[in-house]
């Protein structure tokens, strides 16, 4: 039977392909429509070609890449183009709107609003001073 | 936590409940037509968090379910899969929300003066509502004094500012 150490043990392993399918996803991304070869990608995250197959067929398992055989400098290998880029959150990041259990009555006519809602002025105030002023700071 | 670069869904999920979404949502995307064991198990995470996670997405019609029979036990289980097509127009939707709901709150602190105690667990009154209490917190009873919403205002510009720019892309 499976000892707990044995779970721990393949659980942060699973976790560590998340976080590494992530990155090169991430890589993928920022070549756009052209791609990026396997091979360079493998070079770039310092990864076996075992390891890096693995990432790479999650990710088109997971249908965000397409894989296209590609032949360089007299090999066969792999070009991987992202299938379609994902939608940018970072500006609703971290709103309360998002979990808020009164959203779907929040409005103008009701005592729930966002004219005095504290958890938007929170979030708000927050990221202002932390991206607006940090970027003030940064140019001066 | 990096979702930056994660699948819509994927980012989306983070968004709305964290990390154990965040898991929940990695597995759906996995392996399609899952069941609630399978993500437990895939995740690690307890059955009772993975059915509040699927529940909660279901309610948002994040993720479908078909009821099928489990051949092996007999009885019925829920296969369930993500609606990925459906994550991009839900954070189209509810970047246009808060969008106007933050229009609203700046033409709110743009229309009146503000008075408060000082005290935070006290709410804020305008102008008109501190007449009628003469100047009183109506919670605490301490004096008010006007408040200075000039930071509210400059980052409810610049928060609409950054939404309206993300929609035009």
């Amino acid at each position: 039977m499976e000892s707990v150490i044995e779970r721990e043990d393949k659980r942060s392993e699973k976790e560590n392909i998340e976080d590494l399918t992530s990155k090169v996803f991430m890589m993928v991304v920022g070549r756009g429509k052209q791609g990026i070869l396997q091979s360079e990608l493998w070079k770039a995250l310092s990864l076996t070609s075992r390891d890096g197959s693995r990432v790479a067929m999650r990710l088109e398992k997971r249908a965000l890449v397409s894989r296209e055989r590609v032949l360089e400098n007299g090999r066969w290998t792999y070009r991987l183009v992202a299938l379609r880029l994902p939608a940018d959150t970072r500006c609703i990041e971290g709103a309360p709107c998002l979990i808020c259990a009164n959203e779907h009555i929040c409005n103008q006519d009701s005592n729930i609003t966002s004219a005095t809602c504290k958890e938007i002025e929170r979030w708000l105030l927050n990221e202002y001073n932390n991206r607006h002023v940090n970027n003030e700071t940064n140019r001066s | 936590m990096h979702i930056e670069y994660e699948d819509s869904f994927v980012k989306l999920a983070s968004l709305i409940g964290g990390e154990e979404y965040l898991k929940v949502a990695r597995a759906l995307l996995n392996s399609e037509d899952v069941t609630d064991e399978e993500i437990a198990s895939a995740t690690g995470l307890r059955i009772n968090i993975v059915r509040k996670v699927l529940y909660d997405m279901f309610g948002k019609a994040l993720i479908s379910g078909i009821r099928v029979k489990d051949d092996k036990k007999g009885w019925f289980v829920y296969r369930w899969r993500a609606r990925r097509d459906y994550a991009d127009s839900f954070i189209e939707n509810q970047k246009k929300k808060i969008l106007e709901r933050l229009k609203k709150r700046l033409e709110y602190e743009e229309s009146a003066e503000f008075y408060h105690c000082g005290n935070k667990s006290c709410d804020r009154l305008s102008f008109e509502e501190a007449v009628e209490v003469l100047f009183k917190c109506p919670n605490c009873k301490n004096l008010l004094n006007k408040v200075d919403n000039t930071n509210i205002k400059k980052a409810l510009r610049y928060k609409i500012d950054e939404i309206a720019r993300d929609l035009k892309k």
